[in-house]
This record gives structure tokens, C-alpha cells and sequence, in this order.
């Protein structure tokens, strides 16, 4: 399995864990990027980020969210740390041998999203 | 339809149209390898994306939508303006400019980095447009020139003030440009462009007689800056005096001076867009409005890149930035520092005080033209919490 199959695969197994009646979506895989193209557009494609969304409509808890996520996370080998809440922006910080991943969820917002990104590769 | 919208098809009917050309040449074995990779450009820009979205009985479910483009050309470098989110009723709006080496091809790209700086804005409330609508300039020939610049900027500044008829009444915009991309958006500031706030990194300067923000960017608008350590680019100075020097600018720590070891680090010129990356996380904290949430750092050329490499070479880069190769051929191929150094640079000046971003943008709005918080990174409460050895905490 390639790096981003792999991250999205995480991503969407973690987002069904936190959410279990749910479907998770996955919203951006748009295939590699150059993650410096702000900088130079000419450099390569070396990256590739993944996006996936779930949630609970009827009844969001943004905090229980991002903690249930890091709960997730750590049980399958991630490194993951609950940020402290930013005005309503609850926010889990997860990386695994070179692949980093953010959850988001917000307080005025039903969605919890979960992006990640793939090591370089040279 | 609203007019928006009918901008919107109208571009894709255009990019449609391409298709159809392109195709029939590469089927005729008479298209390039240009004219090839336009093709598939132009195929994943008519490609849909998808959106999460609740049904009627509560479940979560995916939902096509085409792309939003207020504008696209798809001749010579190519270029578009595209919006990611929904303009007419965001509350916050940021507008992305690109720096060197970009064109239609490059622009799967420019539009990640543009999701990626909406997922840190509470992209429910958030719309980003990914504005290449220039020729940005390809090699360091052309982009030691400002030539791309001017003639971009006055284009850009129009938009700005054309976003004003798009937008929410009271949304709030944030310009936000890298690299060359500040040169361009600069110009477009100079030009009468305006915008809410203006979020420049790793600038190369804006111009020779530019040397505080107050020069370019009009009262209420506050400049927010980030220099990385070792950004050997704006440490050149190449068009004009470095905006993280600017004493009425404010400037945000890129590193997370107290996280821990699986901080992500930001150096160089190439990383402040990275995920998790603290230079990202005051990116969206811009945009958003969270303005309190900023960290905010005043570290010094020579410290960063003493710190970084072992000895300050960021005095002597300067003296001899007008040689474009020097800048970017001898300095790039150096070894990376290691995250720790990152951080330590990033933590300048061990016990200084933390900055009281709320009293700067007080007096900055009133044009007392403030400096920023002094010491290393340190979030803007206005509560200064020291850190014995690592600078101050949040």
C-alpha cells in the first residue's frame, strides 16, 4: 500500500472509530503536490494530503470529538496530542514515521475533519 | 442563476471548450508535450469535488459540487482564480498569492495550499481564493525582476477591491502571499488593493523605499509577517528591506518554542505551509480573526542562523544578495537544521518577555505604528509568562 492509500485509509478508519454511526467522506485526495509550490511551482510533486469528514449532526461535541480521536489515533500507533481549545478551534496533533495528521472540529460547526499528509519522497 | 454562479459556469464552459480542443489535437497526434499536460490540467480542473453534507434523515453524505472559478485562461502559462468555500456568505475571506515558477499546471498545488489554510480558518465560516492571475515569473532571472510584479499588482489590487461585491457585507479579507507572491501583493497594496489584514511570508521585500508597513498598508489594516529561521530569501532583501523588520509590523512565530519533540519545525524558505507547523496555525488564526491566539517572536537574522547552523551567516547572505545564484544555489544546498535547532532558533533570546499583541493592535490602528512584542515566540495575550531557558510559554 502507497503512502496516501495508506494515510486515507487511516484517516477514514479513524473517522468511523470517533463517529461509528457514520459514514466518513473523504473531501480532498487530490493526488501529489508540491508541498513548496508558494514558493516554486517547478519543484516536484512530493507530497500527497488527504482529507476526510465525519460527524454528528444532531448532536456535536467538539471536545469529545477531538479526544475521542486522539484516543484512536494512539491505539493505532499514532503519536497524537490534544491541543489546547483556541476560541472555540479543538484541535488534535497526531504523527507516525513521517506522516503528519490534524483534526479539527469547531465549536460552531458539526464537522470534525481529519487531514493528513504524506513524508516527502524524494 | 445569480451572477456568481453564472461566473462560475461561464469559466467552465471555457475550460470545457479547452477540453474538447486539447483533446481533438492529442487524438490527431498533433499536440506537444505542452499541450498534453494542459489537457490533463484542464481535465482535473472540470473534475468535481466533493463536499460533506447532512440529508434530511440526519446522516452524513457526499455531495459533488463543480469547481468555482471566477477566472481561467488557459493559454501560455495559463492562469485562474479560484474559490474554495462559499464567498457570498463567509464571514472571513482569505485570498492566496502564489510566488515564482507557477501556471495553470502548477495550480492542483496552489489550491491544497489554499484547502489547507481554510481548515485552519473554521471553513464553515471560511472561503479562500487561490489568486494566480499573473505571469508568475519562471527562473531567478525573471524573478529577480519586478517586472511580473507591476504587472501583476494593479490587477491583483482591483480584485481586492472587486472582492468587496462578492463578499458577505462585514466578511472580513485577508490578503496572504508568499515569496514573490508578496511582491506582487505589495504592488497591488501600493496600487490601492485593500484588504482587512495582510499576512506576508518570507518576502523578499516589497520595494527599496519600503521600509515600514505604514509605507504600503493603510490604517486599520495591520501587516502580520513570518520570517522562518535560515529563510535565506528574505534575509536577501533582494527587492527591498525584509517586512519582518518592519517596527510597525507583526511579526508571528513560525516555531512552537515549548512543544515537544514531534513539533513540526518550520526553517528555510519552503515550510511555512506545512500541517500542524506554527507558521500555519497563525496563518489561519489570521484569517479567522482569532487575532489573541498569535504567537508572535523577535528573533534576530543573526541569532536564527547562528542557531541554526552554527555560525551567523544571515549579515554577510545580505551583503551579497544581489547575486542571485549566491543566494539561492550556495545557501538551499545546505544541510537542514534538526528540529530542535529549528526551535531553539525560533526561541531567540532565552527569558525576554512575552508581547502584547492586544496593546500593538491598538496602537497600530491608531497609527502610532507600535512594535510588536519583544522577546522570542510567545502568544498574544498580553501575559507574560516566562519560560526560564526556552522563552516564554503560552
Amino acid at each position: 500500500m502507497g503512502g496516501r492509500e495508506f494515510l486515507r485509509s487511516e484517516l477514514v478508519a479513524v473517522a468511523a472509530a470517533v463517529v461509528p454511526d457514520q459514514e466518513p467522506v473523504v473531501t480532498h485526495d487530490p493526488g501529489p503536490v508540491n508541498p513548496g509550490v508558494l514558493f516554486d511551482g517547478r519543484g516536484a510533486a512530493t507530497v500527497c494530503r488527504v482529507s476526510v469528514e465525519t460527524g454528528n449532526p444532531k448532536d456535536p461535541d467538539p471536545a469529545a470529538a477531538v479526544s475521542a480521536a486522539a484516543d484512536v489515533l494512539r491505539a493505532r500507533g499514532w503519536n497524537a496530542e490534544v491541543a489546547a481549545p483556541e476560541n472555540g478551534h479543538y484541535r488534535v496533533v497526531a504523527s507516525r514515521d513521517g506522516y503528519e495528521v490534524a483534526v479539527h472540529a469547531w465549536a460552531s460547526d458539526w464537522r470534525i475533519t481529519f487531514t493528513g499528509e504524506t513524508p516527502l519522497v524524494s | 442563476m445569480d451572477e456568481l454562479a453564472e461566473r462560475y459556469r461561464a469559466n467552465l464552459e471555457l475550460l470545457e471548450a479547452a477540453r474538447v480542443r486539447l483533446q481533438a489535437a492529442a487524438d490527431a497526434g498533433t499536440a506537444d508535450d505542452a499541450e498534453r499536460r494542459r489537457l490533463e490540467t484542464v481535465k482535473e480542473l472540470l473534475t468535481p469535488v466533493t463536499e460533506s453534507a447532512v440529508d434530511a434523515e440526519g446522516n452524513v453524505v457526499a455531495v459533488l459540487r463543480s469547481r468555482q472559478f471566477l477566472k481561467v485562461d488557459v493559454d501560455g502559462q495559463g492562469r485562474a482564480v479560484e474559490v474554495l468555500g462559499d464567498v457570498q456568505h463567509a464571514k472571513n475571506v482569505a485570498v492566496l498569492v502564489p510566488g515564482m515558477g507557477n501556471s495553470l499546471d502548477t495550480f492542483r498545488g496552489q489550491s491544497d495550499r489554499g484547502d489547507l489554510i481554510r481548515q485552519e480558518a473554521r471553513p464553515s465560516e471560511t472561503a479562500v481564493v487561490v489568486w494566480l492571475d499573473y505571469d508568475s515569473p519562471h527562473g531567478l532571472v525573471q524573478a529577480a525582476s519586478k517586472a511580473a510584479a507591476l504587472e501583476g499588482g494593479p490587477r491583483l489590487a482591483e480584485f481586492l477591491n472587486e472582492l468587496d461585491g462578492l463578499k458577505a457585507d462585514g466578511a472580513e479579507v485577508t490578503a496572504v502571499a508568499h515569496s514573490y507572491g508578496t511582491d506582487v501583493l505589495g504592488q497591488a497594496l501600493l496600487d490601492g488593493g485593500r484588504a482587512k489584514r495582510v499576512v506576508m511570508t518570507g518576502s523578499p521585500g516589497i520595494t527599496k523605499y519600503v521600509d515600514e508597513a505604514a509605507d504600503f498598508v493603510q490604517p486599520p489594516t495591520r501587516l502580520y509577517v513570518e520570517r522562518a529561521p535560515g529563510d535565506y530569501v528574505a534575509y536577501s532583501e533582494w527587492h527591498g528591506p525584509d517586512p519582518a523588520t518592519f517596527p510597525d509590523a507583526i511579526r508571528m512565530a513560525t516555531n512552537d518554542p515549548i512543544a515537544n519533540d514531534e513539533a513540526v519545525s518550520v526553517h528555510w524558505h519552503n515550510e511555512y505551509y506545512r500541517p500542524n507547523s506554527e507558521a500555519l496555525r497563525n496563518i489561519g488564526r489570521v484569517v479567522r480573526g482569532d487575532l489573541n491566539s498569535i504567537t508572535t517572536t523577535d528573533t534576530s537574522r543573526s541569532a536564527e542562523t547562528k542557531l541554526v547552523l552554527g555560525a551567523s551567516w544571515g549579515g554577510p547572505l545580505n551583503a551579497v544578495a544581489g547575486a542571485a545564484s549566491k543566494v539561492y544555489d550556495g545557501i538551499a544546498s545546505l544541510t537542514k537544521p534538526s528540529p530542535a535547532s529549528a526551535r531553539a532558533a525560533a526561541s531567540g533570546e532565552a527569558g525576554q518577555s512575552g508581547g502584547e499583541l492586544g496593546a500593538v493592535e491598538r496602537a497600530g490602528a491608531a497609527g502610532q505604528g507600535a512594535v510588536p512584542g519583544r522577546g522570542g515566540a510567545a502568544r498574544a495575550t498580553g501575559v507574560t509568562r516566562g519560560r526560564r531557558g526556552e522563552g516564554p510559554r503560552r
